[in-house]
């Protein structure tokens, strides 16, 4: 030990004291506690101040009874339903982080240069917007709204990119219970302001699909299902060949196939053919394990993952939300001619069982889409050195090239803490939406597994069956980061 | 190559800077850019609007369809805290928010200091596993710390709503980056003249980490404004309800009534927004210091 060493001891002993206590009392105990009562058949009905019947010892058995339950399952399916609006968010947070900074780059080149012209013709716009309203006779609502929106084009090209940002930063700001009301209040199915909106809309929409023949939907319904299955093969294809390539590891090959075909599983399961899809699994099933013995025993490259690693992963499951997206679009347009032959009417969003889940992700990517991960983005595209864009424009590189080229690659590590964080995020989350907005239900429909552990601990008291819910989930977040931080491989560090 | 082409062209971009006809050229693009953006801004804005505008409607017009209110009936705010102890729920809400921001601002420092300045042996390894704890998550602690606040009896109390949250490893972690930042040459000369920890920490070390500071007093105030599910288990009696709990009350027993709940909501809003409004070039750098992992 070092002389000055051994004096800095005692003084930082002391400055650690304060909080280093509440982090042993109110963190490391409580975690050793939960696990402790997770092997016990802890419950508050029996084990309380007035009624002190002491818990027992059970092992295993709570976990294996989480394991059992049905429900269980169906709340974890929820939690994966809801994360699904995850990477749209990310998506839309980095293409307004992109917007923004070019918006800024303009602000720094116009620095000392008068603002007038772009002044005048915001204001103009402005104008002529609130003249238009006014003039088409419309009452009160529009031309407010109108003006609304020319007023924050006029402080726009006044303030730059920084009221955009502020605007875009505040539902994530304010975003709790009192946000989940007003929504609540939005998406109320007769007085609420989106389905008096959706409305009229829907009028038109169900007109038109009745003067078309309802063989056409049935048609667009069926190449959204083959558009599924051709990216589903055409990405495999990549994925493949990148593998053969060494680009990606096994295991980035193994996963990024899983989420791809996940979706086309979900169909033939969907379909009734629970053999085919039965015998396809299983096939794949002894493919992967093949892969898997080979790469490990063999090659030894298991874990040989590089930078390019994550970002297919990313890529596979970007590709998988586009998957489901579509497969949502082939169910509605294949019902849509029926549906219509009455009329549409809008859903009834929070209280119907199949509308509760999307409900839910609209508001959460409204909420998600301008938060910190937009200004770590911008962050991030500020430390691009612009010079590399302007090399590539000399040669000849389109604004796309450069952006899976450039952008997306100087970002990856950016993306992988926001993809991280998420996750943490979204596999504990809904809770509160859940208990504001919907108690978990129409039948359990949001029922996340928080909310799950919240009606299980404090609504029946079963404080041992609870427990062995966070850790569950303890675990499989543990899991998830970890393989995300080994997909980033060595290059982040 | 990158480097020759960007020479070559570093000139030219720097005159298309400065040259006003280039400026001028580049109107439309800009401009399509500003229509785009303050359209997004927009419809990120609209559930706002509708708040508050719901929000002044009368009881006639509450169920017509438009959202313009026929008169302005600023009197649906001063009904919310007639129909409820509104009030009261602000004072609890900030009373606790303001002693889990002192106390974890104070605990973090110190812990800061002691883990980015002081040299005791096994600092580092110590930080590592101290770091450890931020991955566990909070849902994980919640049951035993309120089997925890039940032996204590501090179920229902203020004191229960704020010890759990006054100690966090993540303000530790933050301040840190910060006080990395500060050379230490700075405390070394302090301390030749004679200065103790003490000193050092409050009038050298604290005044430099001010950014830091204030990030973390905006992060920890509005998490423990925001807070809903601890204070919804420890709280029982209404005159204890913490803002999110109290507004979760009055959807419940006047949910019915769009007009006073907008009004709530809008109230509960507005700390945020002036927190956020005033405080916001502090929150970037915040942000950024966060995100970069140890």
């Amino acid at each position: 030990m070092k002389p000055n060493q051994r004096r800095d001891l005692l003084p930082g002993i002391i400055f650690l004291m304060p909080n280093i206590l509440g982090v042993l009392g109110f963190v490391l105990f409580p975690v050793v506690f939960s696990l402790y009562m997770s092997f016990t058949n802890w419950d508050i009905r029996f084990h309380n101040a007035f009624r002190n019947e002491t818990a027992h010892w059970v092992g295993l058995a709570q976990y294996a009874e989480l394991l059992q339950e049905e429900d269980a399952w169906r709340f974890f399916g929820n939690t994966l339903f809801l994360m699904l609006g995850i990477p749209p968010a990310i998506i839309g947070s980095l293409l307004l982080a992109v917007l923004l900074q070019k918006l800024a780059r303009e602000r720094q080149r116009f620095a000392g240069s008068s603002n007038g012209s772009l002044l005048l013709s915001g204001a103009l716009t402005g104008a002529a917007l609130v003249l238009a309203a006014l003039l088409s006779g419309g009452r009160g609502t529009p031309l407010f709204l109108l003006s609304c929106f020319a007023g924050i084009l006029f402080l726009g090209t006044l303030a730059w990119d920084r009221l955009y940002v502020a605007l875009f930063y505040l539902p994530n700001f304010t975003a709790g219970v009192a946000t989940f009301v007003l929504w609540k209040k939005l998406y109320h199915p007769q007085t609420g302001p989106i389905n008096a909106a959706l409305s009229p809309l829907l009028d038109i929409l169900s007109q038109f699909v009745q003067a078309l023949p309802s063989a056409s939907f049935q048609l667009a319904s069926l190449l959204a299902l083959a558009l599924i299955h051709l990216i589903a093969a055409h990405h495999f294809y990549r994925l493949n060949a990148a593998f053969i390539s060494g680009e990606i590891d096994t295991l980035g090959f193994i996963v990024g196939a899983a989420l791809l075909l996940l979706v086309p599983g979900y169909l033939l399961h969907l379909n009734g053919f629970p053999s085919a899809s039965l015998g396809i699994f299983g096939i794949l099933v002894a493919f992967l394990i093949g892969l898997l013995v080979r790469a490990h025993f063999i090659e030894r490259r298991l874990f040989r993952s590089n930078e390019a690693n994550g970002s297919h992963l990313l890529f596979c499951s970007l590709l998988m939300t586009a998957q489901w997206i579509l497969l949502g679009s082939a169910l509605v347009l294949s019902h849509l001619p029926e549906w219509s032959a009455d009329g549409l009417v809008p859903p009834n969003w929070l209280t119907d069982y199949h509308w509760a889940k999307p409900a839910l992700i609209i508001m959460g990517i409204w909420m998600t889409i301008g938060s910190s991960n937009m200004i770590l983005y911008l962050a991030g595209l500020t430390t691009i050195d612009r010079q590399l864009y302007e090399a590539a424009e000399v040669d000849g590189a389109t604004g796309m090239t450069c952006f899976w080229h450039i952008t997306i690659p100087h970002l990856t590590p950016i993306t992988v803490f926001i993809v991280v964080m998420s996750m943490i995020a979204g596999l504990q989350g809904g809770f509160e939406m859940a208990r504001t907005m919907t108690y978990g239900g129409p039948a359990g429909a949001t029922t996340t597994l928080s909310y799950y552990l919240y009606s299980a601990g404090f609504e029946q008291g079963r404080f041992g069956y609870a427990s062995a819910i966070a850790w569950v989930l303890f675990m499989m977040l543990f899991a998830a980061t970890i393989a995300v931080i080994r997909s980033r491989g060595s290059h982040a560090r | 190559m990158h480097a020759r082409n960007s020479e070559r062209l570093a000139s030219p971009t720097r005159r298309r800077a400065t040259s006003p006809s280039a400026i001028n050229k580049r109107l439309p693009a800009r401009f399509a850019l500003h229509l785009l953006l303050s359209a997004l801004a927009f419809t990120m804005a609209l559930p706002f609007i509708w708040m508050v505008l719901t929000s002044l409607k009368s009881v006639e017009d509450i169920n017509e369809p438009g959202w313009m209110p026929t008169l302005l009936n600023f009197g649906n705010y001063l009904e919310v805290f007639e129909v409820i102890s509104f009030a009261r729920f602000y004072w609890n809400s900030i009373f606790i928010a303001c002693w889990i921001t002192f106390l974890q601002v104070l605990t973090s420092s110190l812990a800061a200091y002691s883990f980015s300045r002081l040299h005791w042996p096994g600092r580092d390894t110590c930080f590592l596993l101290y770091l450890g704890t931020m991955m566990l998550p909070a849902l994980v602690m919640i049951i035993p710390n309120y089997q925890i606040m039940v032996s204590l009896g501090l179920v229902d109390t203020f004191v229960g709503l704020v010890l759990p949250a006054a100690f966090s490893p993540f303000g530790t972690f933050l301040l840190r980056q910060f006080m990395l930042g500060i050379p230490e040459s700075l405390d070394e000369a302090a301390k030749i003249d004679g200065a103790n920890h003490w000193t050092v920490f409050w009038d050298i070390i604290m005044p430099l980490t001010r950014p830091g500071l204030i990030a973390l007093t905006i992060f920890t105030f509005v998490a423990a404004f925001q807070n809903f599910f601890w204070p919804l288990v420890m709280l029982r009696s209404v005159h204890n309800y913490t803002l999110p709990v109290g507004l979760l009350y009055f959807d419940s027993i006047r949910g019915q009534s769009t007009h006073l709940l907008m009004a709530a909501v809008t109230l509960s809003v507005v700390p945020m927004v002036t927190v956020f409004v005033t405080l916001q070039r502090h929150l970037v750098e915040g942000i950024q210091a966060g995100s970069i992992k140890g």
